[in-house]
């Protein structure tokens, strides 16, 4: 009598398309093992799929579909929710030799899986303009920022948010080139947002995550201004944020 | 605990998220799948909370896994309670299967032998998932396309054994009887008339596609003539129970659905009155259905 811890392991495996004693413990072997198995594959092709639209148009459907077959095998589910299976993959692009001399590739995975974090991140509290005009000059230096939990900040090597732009409206992609660009990505309402941002605006955005207050961020982006604009700057970079909704809560002491 | 009946629902799927807020249709409760709303925030959770302040939501959930051999995930019911919690659900409900074991997800609703020690196993954790949440689970059975060597028993009597001695109730899908009598060559009604009838608090009715020598439950089409003359056996079986359309892929129109919905209160409606005054077989249980909601059905009845 086979235990049911092991039968389940054994089950699995079948379904994982390993060689196992799986038809000793069945009364009838065909179509219904057959179906299980199928089925597994396919219901997780579908996630990826679902969660990877243009990286399957980048790569086509003889890679993409070897691509996420090695994943399957590679990274099988380890969360309740499928929602969860494909995040892995970026990082599982980027380990394959075969990629390693295509950047874009993980790039553009990454990109899609971004958005899918936006889409269902945490909502919250938004600042509005009021709240930095009853500011005193006083408190200026100590303001500290609060960014939405959507926010993510993004570099890529390669012109991948262009290439997914054209894919996911259907047209040819533009010619994939090196290209450093910094994005970011957030959800205002309920509607996905990203924009391209300078050197400067990222650092920004990145000190205020990391807590750092007004006078810190204009004296970090003393690298790019001149002292006497950079303050003008910030205070257009903050306007900027209460306009895109990327600004949770405003910290004054 | 009081058998309620709460109506005719369908499943809430986000194609039909904008218009169910925008025409506010006749369809009495929704069911969600419970995963899909294990999310922080963004367009799932704005939808549920908005259609659940119009209707109410039942619960229904594919990882519960309460018949693997890995411990219970305390943070899969950690997730689950919270939603409850958010949304107060008419019913929790799960499948009486396995979806993972050694930590791997399968995504699927796996079969059980049918035997005693799969019976004691899944017990044990039906206990400790009911205590977890406060309140009883319904179980559904599931469609299937193996028999295992280790089953010693029929498909109704060990489903109605766990129910049982579980104390939880059964959402008793009936195309799942269906494709699961035509897989394995048992008749329906064996079935239907095999569960207990005080245990049955729900119906799922779905399509399926049939290949001839078997079937697979797919979702994707209307439900059956052969599943609909089941549904009236069931109605006449165990009276007036909440029953809802599972549709999942291919979608049609929402008012397509809706339309196949009232075919199934058409079915069983008058079966329901001429049941008005039939016997009332009440279930004890040391849990209290702790739902406040209105039930909003044509033919609300209450039991117990």
């Amino acid at each position: 009598m086979v235990e049911l811890a092991d039968l389940q392991k054994i089950f699995l495996g079948h379904l994982q398309g390993q060689s196992t004693p799986i038809t000793n413990y069945v009364t009838k072997e065909q179509p219904g093992l057959a179906i299980y198995a199928n089925a597994y594959q396919q219901r997780l092709t579908e996630a990826l799929d679902g969660d990877y639209p243009c990286l399957g148009l980048l790569l086509g459907d003889a890679q993409f579909n070897q691509l996420i077959s090695d994943y399957i095998v590679h990274h099988p589910s380890s969360d309740p929710s499928l929602r969860w299976f494909g995040q892995y993959l970026p990082a599982f692009i980027r380990e394959q030799v075969h990629y390693q001399s295509m950047p874009i590739v993980a790039e553009l995975a990454e990109w899609e899986w971004r958005l899918r974090l936006a889409f269902d991140a945490a909502g919250s509290e938004i600042a509005v303009i009021d709240h930095v005009q009853q500011l005193t000059a006083e408190q200026w230096p100590t303001l500290q920022l609060e960014l939405v939990p959507s926010l993510q900040i993004v570099s890529w090597q390669t012109n991948a948010v262009a290439v997914w732009q054209a894919l996911e409206q259907q047209q040819t992609p533009p010619a994939i080139v090196e290209e450093r660009t910094d994005w970011i990505i957030w959800r205002k309402g309920l509607v996905t947002n990203f924009r391209s941002v300078h050197k400067d605006e990222r650092v920004a955005l990145e000190l205020s995550l990391q807590g750092h207050n007004f006078a810190s961020l204009c004296e970090q982006l003393c690298q790019w201004h001149e002292p006497d604009v950079v303050a003008t700057r910030v205070v257009q970079l903050l306007q900027q944020w209460l306009n895109d909704e990327l600004i949770r809560k405003v910290i004054s002491h | 605990m009081k058998k309620i009946f709460h109506g005719f629902g369908l499943g809430l799927r986000k194609d039909y998220y904008s218009e169910i807020l925008a025409t506010q249709p006749a369809v009495d409760w929704f069911e969600i799948i419970s995963e899909n709303y294990f999310v922080d925030g963004g367009k799932p959770l704005y939808f549920l909370d908005a259609i659940r302040e119009q209707y109410p939501i039942a619960m229904h959930g594919v990882s519960l896994s309460i018949g693997s051999t890995d411990p219970l995930n305390k943070h899969y019911l950690k997730n689950l309670k919270s939603l409850a919690d958010r949304i107060n659900p008419i019913f929790i409900s799960d499948h009486l299967c396995w979806t993972s074991v050694g930590g791997i997800n399968s995504h699927d609703l796996l079969p059980l032998p049918y035997n005693e020690a799969s019976i004691k196993h899944i017990v044990e954790r039906i206990n400790f998932v009911q205590d977890y949440l406060g309140r009883q689970i319904l179980l559904e059975n599931l469609s299937s396309y193996v028999s295992f060597a280790e089953s010693d028993m029929t498909e109704w009597d060990f489903v109605s054994d766990v129910v049982e001695r579980a104390d939880c109730m059964l959402l008793l899908d009936i195309n799942n009887i269906y494709v699961s009598a035509r897989n394995h060559h048992f008749d329906p009604l064996d079935y239907l008339k095999g569960v207990p009838a005080q245990r049955v608090m729900q119906h799922h009715l779905a399509g399926h596609s049939d290949y001839g020598d078997y079937i697979i439950d797919t979702h994707d089409a209307p439900v059956v003539d052969p599943v609909w003359q089941l549904y009236k056996v069931a109605a006449e079986l165990f009276g007036p129970v909440s029953t809802m359309i599972e549709r999942d892929d291919n979608m049609p129109t929402f008012s397509e659905l809706l339309a196949e919905l009232n075919y199934a209160r058409t079915l069983a409606e008058p079966i329901y009155s001429q049941q008005q005054a039939s016997v009332v077989l009440p279930v004890t249980s040391r849990y209290q259905f702790t739902s406040t909601i209105p039930s909003v059905g044509v033919q609300e009845q209450h039991y117990g």
